[in-house]
Formats: structure tokens, sequence, C-alpha cells
């Protein structure tokens, strides 16, 4: 049997405004950022878990939870079967090994004054990975190669990298100390569409060869379809849809999936029939009462305003959050 | 005999000078663009598409020369005019550009009612002889425009600053200064990059609206080959400054002739590529002052000749409204590159 390398239950994340001085005086007082709010989900070992939405939906919010840079409100993360928010500081050492992150801002991550040789050996040092000064050198040559750097790349500082290469290098430090889980937020955002190619390309070729974990963060619905094998869409903090990739895209089952993903823009397919939404995505701060996405759906009816819908299992792992699945309100 | 394109741009070149080096980043550029009509302009970055935009706006940086080449709107070379004209009759007025960065576009210490009757003052003064509406005038018009990009509560929101908008309505409201009747060409610089997928949906929506109405050209730059796909009449494809291939967005996307466009194609993740390795095009794109010679594209091309490394080819007809720049597809006529 699969196993889930990570199960996540109702978590909740909340991130509070209006805590300082000034705004007690003069603000409208504490407000709730409800960024993720009662997500549920597992994440299969040795698969592409693809998490797809729009800004502010909450998607790298919950991939930094996670990672345990953010604490959560309520709900559990379990990895390998123990809650992340619970670890002794030793399992905290051992947590921070087995998962990594790469960052959407390729630059950013990288300190700009460490050359890449020094970057790259940073984990090994701090986890006692290598017994001498030569086995590192060996190692860190080892993982540029791995992403198909030459061994001189070890001797340059970020800045004389492309975005393309910078990513790579973000890449070879995740996989220095052997991970089993990797989240990857926004992997190729502000690529050139070649070196986008590549750099999915080699994180498929890394998944094979050292059995990883991806969750796999993006806005890019195309891109999410061809990585992952399974996939969950998130709107304002919630699941509305989740099942495995193909599954969802073959029988879309919400209005928000459907208005996404033809709004998706395709080569070759011209004078296609779009969805179009109306409005913007409300503020998390104040969402809108019952189901989120009402506000913008065609399919409005008196019960969205009232009750928040459940994900409702459609059957082959599909589940899909909208009354008009559950109650059998008229589907169109 | 046909009428004249209202746009048509001839071997336009265009060099950077940079600490005493040469850098072209537009070489021999040529196309035109009819009334009406949209043309997409495809590329990596860094592959000029961005300086051709500036350049038919007259709005580069001072390292640019242009050698040679010309950019005739409507009949006049726009090369030819001062500064102080291009203000008078074309920038703003009959061409106007809207950028990637809606942010950066808007002045973020005025509001945008101030902001939009300025531009619609500034376009009075020049066109009718110095004298302009009323403010309150000018307001109506600029709430007509907010309205017509479909702000909701437009007399509200013209009292808001920048901020207050969120980056899918910034973009809004740079379209609804650009576009009055009077805009024969749109240049849009990557305007839905920012933002998110649905309200890219609807400003392409509504930049087709507008464009039904108006009957404005529209130069749309763009890396995402698929919203061109969706959006352009017809398509250019950008690489190291030259134009590699030309023609109606089907024929180009669906049959593409030169080796880089077929490339660019087989990367693109999809339905279609699921399980298969996408294609990466090995090399770099070359850096503007070290460009190979010959085609530019030939050290990354797999089936480059050696002819390819010493002649230069020129953008030619190879089929009905459609162009391309590569010896093999010249000399042997249409054939399949297989990439992978």
């Amino acid at each position: 049997m699969e196993m889930d390398l990570i199960q996540i239950e109702n978590l909740k994340v909340h991130f509070y405004l209006g805590k300082g001085l000034l705004s007690k005086m003069f603000g409208k007082g504490l407000r709730v950022v409800h960024a993720v709010d009662g997500v549920t989900l597992n994440i299969r070992q040795g698969h592409t878990f693809g998490l797809v939405g729009e800004s502010g939906c909450g998607k790298s919010t919950l991939g930094q939870t996670l990672f345990r840079l953010l604490n959560p409100q309520a709900g559990s993360v379990k990895f390998e079967g123990k809650d992340i928010f619970s670890l002794s500081s030793k399992e905290k050492h051992d947590f921070h090994q087995k998962a990594q992150l790469i960052f959407q801002d390729q630059f950013g991550c990288l300190n700009p004054r460490m050359t890449v040789g020094q970057i790259l050996a940073e984990p090994l040092i701090a986890y006692n990975a290598c017994e001498s000064r030569s086995e590192i050198e060996e190692k860190v040559v080892e993982l540029l190669k791995s992403v198909n750097l030459p061994p001189e790349a070890a001797l340059k500082f970020p800045n004389e990298f492309s975005g393309g290469q910078a990513r790579r290098i973000g890449l070879a430090r995740a996989i220095a100390l052997n991970p089993s889980f990797i989240v990857a937020d926004e992997p190729t955002s502000g690529l050139d569409i070649s070196t986008a190619a590549t750099i999915l390309n080699l994180m498929q070729d890394l998944q094979e060869r050292l059995g990883l974990t991806y969750l796999w963060i993006s806005h890019n619905l195309n891109q999410v379809r061809y990585m992952s094998d399974d996939i969950a869409i998130m709107y304002l903090g919630r699941i509305v849809e989740m099942g495995k990739t193909e599954d969802v895209f073959e029988n879309l089952a919400h209005p928000y999936t459907q208005a996404l993903i033809s709004a998706m823009p395709k080569v070759g397919e011209t004078g296609r029939r779009q969805i179009i939404l109306e409005g913007e995505i409300p503020s998390p701060i104040n969402p809108p009462s019952g189901c989120r996405f009402r506000t913008r759906c065609r399919h409005e009816q008196p019960i969205c305003a009232q009750t928040e819908p459940e994900l409702t299992d459609l059957g082959n792992d599909h589940y899909a959050a909208c009354h008009r699945l559950s109650d059998n309100l008229p589907t169109n | 005999m046909t009428t004249a394109p209202l746009l048509e741009v001839n071997s336009l070149t265009l060099d950077y000078h940079l600490n005493g080096k040469k850098m072209r980043a537009l070489d021999r550029v040529s196309f035109s663009l009819e009334k009406g009509q949209v043309m997409g302009v495809a590329g990596e970055s860094g592959c000029g598409k961005s300086t051709m935009g500036m350049s038919i706006i007259g709005l580069l940086p001072r390292i640019a020369k242009i050698p040679r080449g010309e950019v005739v709107f409507e009949g006049e070379d726009l090369l030819r005019k001062s500064n102080r004209q291009m203000d008078k009759d074309i920038r703003g007025q009959k061409i106007s550009m809207i950028f990637q960065n809606p942010q950066n576009a808007l002045n973020p210490v005025f509001k945008i009612g101030t902001q939009m009757t300025d531009a619609l003052k500034f376009r009075e003064l020049n066109s009718r002889s110095g004298k302009h509406s009323s403010k309150s005038a000018l307001y109506r018009m600029a709430i007509d425009q907010l309205r017509s990009t479909g702000i909701s509560d437009p007399e509200e929101r013209i009292r808001n600053y920048p901020f207050e908008f969120s980056g899918g309505m910034k973009q809004r409201v740079m379209i609804a200064m650009a576009l009055s009747s009077r805009t024969d060409l749109l240049i849009a610089d990557e305007p839905t990059t920012a933002l998110d997928l649905t309200i890219e949906a609807q400003i392409l929506d509504l930049l087709m609206k507008l464009r039904g109405k108006y009957n404005t050209s529209i130069l749309y730059i763009s890396h995402n080959l698929g919203v061109l796909s969706q959006i352009s009449d017809r398509i250019m494809i950008m690489y190291a400054g030259r134009i590699f291939e030309m023609g109606s967005t089907h024929v180009v996307l669906g049959s593409p002739r030169h080796p880089y466009s077929s490339a660019l194609l087989e990367s693109l993740p999809g339905r279609h590529t699921k399980g298969k390795r996408l294609l990466s095009i090995p090399g770099h794109v070359p850096s503007l002052d070290q460009l190979p010679s010959g085609c530019s594209f030939h050290p990354r091309c797999p089936f480059a000749e050696p002819e390819c490394s010493i002649r230069t080819p020129e953008l030619e007809m190879v089929a009905s409204d459609h162009w391309s720049a590569c010896l093999l597809d010249q000399k042997r006529g249409r054939q399949k590159w297989k990439w992978i």
C-alpha cells in the first residue's frame, strides 16, 4: 500500500493585524487574516502534489507551515506519522534535514556575499554530513553536477548566474542533505519558456533518482497538470476541489475550477468559450459568509450564503466543495 | 489596391552604446500592422521585443542609436519627428502604451482622478488649439472611461489613490487612460504578466472588446504563447534582435517553419506532453555584445550546417503571409524539425 508522507488535518493559519499600540488607539481593532482556514489533505510518498490557486489564496502560507516556518492556530501536520509541531529539538533537527523548501525568489534566497561553494557547504557543515574538508568539496562538486552546473561554479558569487542557474543552485542546496520531501514554491516563476523546461526536467530526474516527494505550489495550471499526480485547488484559504490530476482536469466539478481552467491560455485553441469571472478575490480578512466563492459564482443559490459547503466525495478520491454537488441542486 | 497599413516598420536597426561597446538590440526588423489588427510579439527575455515597442513610441534611453530603418505611421516616419512633435501628435494621442507593472506607471501621491484628468487635459491642449474643457467636464469624461473598463462605482473610485486599487484595477485604469476613440495603435508590453489567471482573462476580454469598439490596432508583447495564440491575428517570434518567423498566428503556432519556434512550442508543458520529457534548448540566449556570426541561433541549433555560421539568413516569405529566417528552410523547403 502507498504511504502518505504528509497528513494535514483541519489546518488553520491566521495572521493578526492591528496588534500595535497605534492601531489599538485609533484603528479598527483586531482583524484576522484567514490565510489557511481548515485544510485537510494527504501527500503520497514519492509523488508530486500540485497546489494551485490565485494570489492570496493561502497556498504559499500552507507551504511555509509544512516547513514549520509558521505556527498554525489549529489542526495538525503529520510528517511520517509524527506531528511536526510537537517535536523534541532533536526531532526538529532531523525534520529539517528531511524537508526542504525551494523559494520563489531565486536570488533572494542566496546570500550575495557567499560563493556558491560556501552556500552549498553550509548545510553539510551544519549537519556534520561530511568528515573532512576534502569530502565537503567533493560533495559540493557532486551537487553541482547533479544540477548540470560545472565545478567552477563553486567559486563564483550568485550574481554571476542567470535566473535559471540560480534556481538550480537553490535546488542543489535543497537536495544536499538527501531530503525526502521538497516544498517547491513557484519554482519556475520569472523564467523563460525553455529555461523553465530545463528546471522541470531536472526536478523530474531528481525525483526519480532520489525518490523525492514534492509539494508543487504554482498558479501555472499547464505546468501543474504536467508535473503532478494529485492536485488541490485553493480559494481564499480553503480547498475547493481535490483529486488525481487527470480526474480533476477531465471532470471539473467546482465552478471556480471550471472558470480557472477555461481562463488558462493554451496554444492553438482560438475562439474557445471562456468563463470570465466577475469581480476580484474578496479579502481574506473578511471572507464572504457561507461558500467563499459565491460572490463570483454563476450558480449562486440562497443556501450558498448560509452554510459553508463541505468537501464531497465524487468517487475515485475526487472531492469538491460545492452545494450543487452535495445537495443535488440543479447543475447548470 | 489595398490601403496602406497603419504602421510599417522597415529594417529598423538599433544599437545600445555602453562603455564603448556597441550592442545590436534590433537588427533589420521589418513588419507591418493593419488597422484593427492584433500583432503578437513573442520571444525570450532579452530578445528585443520591449526595445522594439519603445522605439516605435520613441521612448528610448540616450544610449540607444538608430543607424538605419524607418517607422512609418500613417504615412509619416516617426523617427524623423522631434520629441516635441511626438508629444503633441503621437504619444498618448494616436499611439499609447501600457506596461507590465501598473503600480510603477501610476504616481502614488496623486488621486486616480487627478492623473486621469491630467492626461485628458494634455490630450485636449495638444489637439484643440490650446483650449481644454472645464474641470467638471474632464472628471465626467474620466468617470466614463473608468466605467467603460468595467470598474464599478467609478464616481467613488475616482477619488481613490492608486494603493487603494488592486493590480487588475490599476491595469484597467492604465487601459482607460491609454485608449480613446483617437488611439490608433496600442503597444501592450506584457500587460497581464503580473496578474492572476482569472484577472488576466478579464483584462484580455476587456482589451478585445475595446479593440472592437474603437478599431484599435494592438502590438501585444508577451512571452506567453498561450495568451498570444488566444488574442492575436498575426504573430512574430523574435530572437537576439531579429524576427525569426512571422505570419498568421494559427499557421506559425500550428506548423512552425523555423527550428527556434518549433523548439519554443516543444518546451511548453501541457496535456499532450505529460509523461514525456520537455525540450530544453541547449545553451543560452547569446549576450548582445557577443552575437554569433551568421544565424545567431546556430550554436544552439542541432540542425545547423556549416553555412549557418557564415551567412545570415534574411526573413523570406516561405508561404503566403508566412515568413521565416532560416537558411535550411529556405534551401530545402518545408520540413519537420525533430527536436526530441
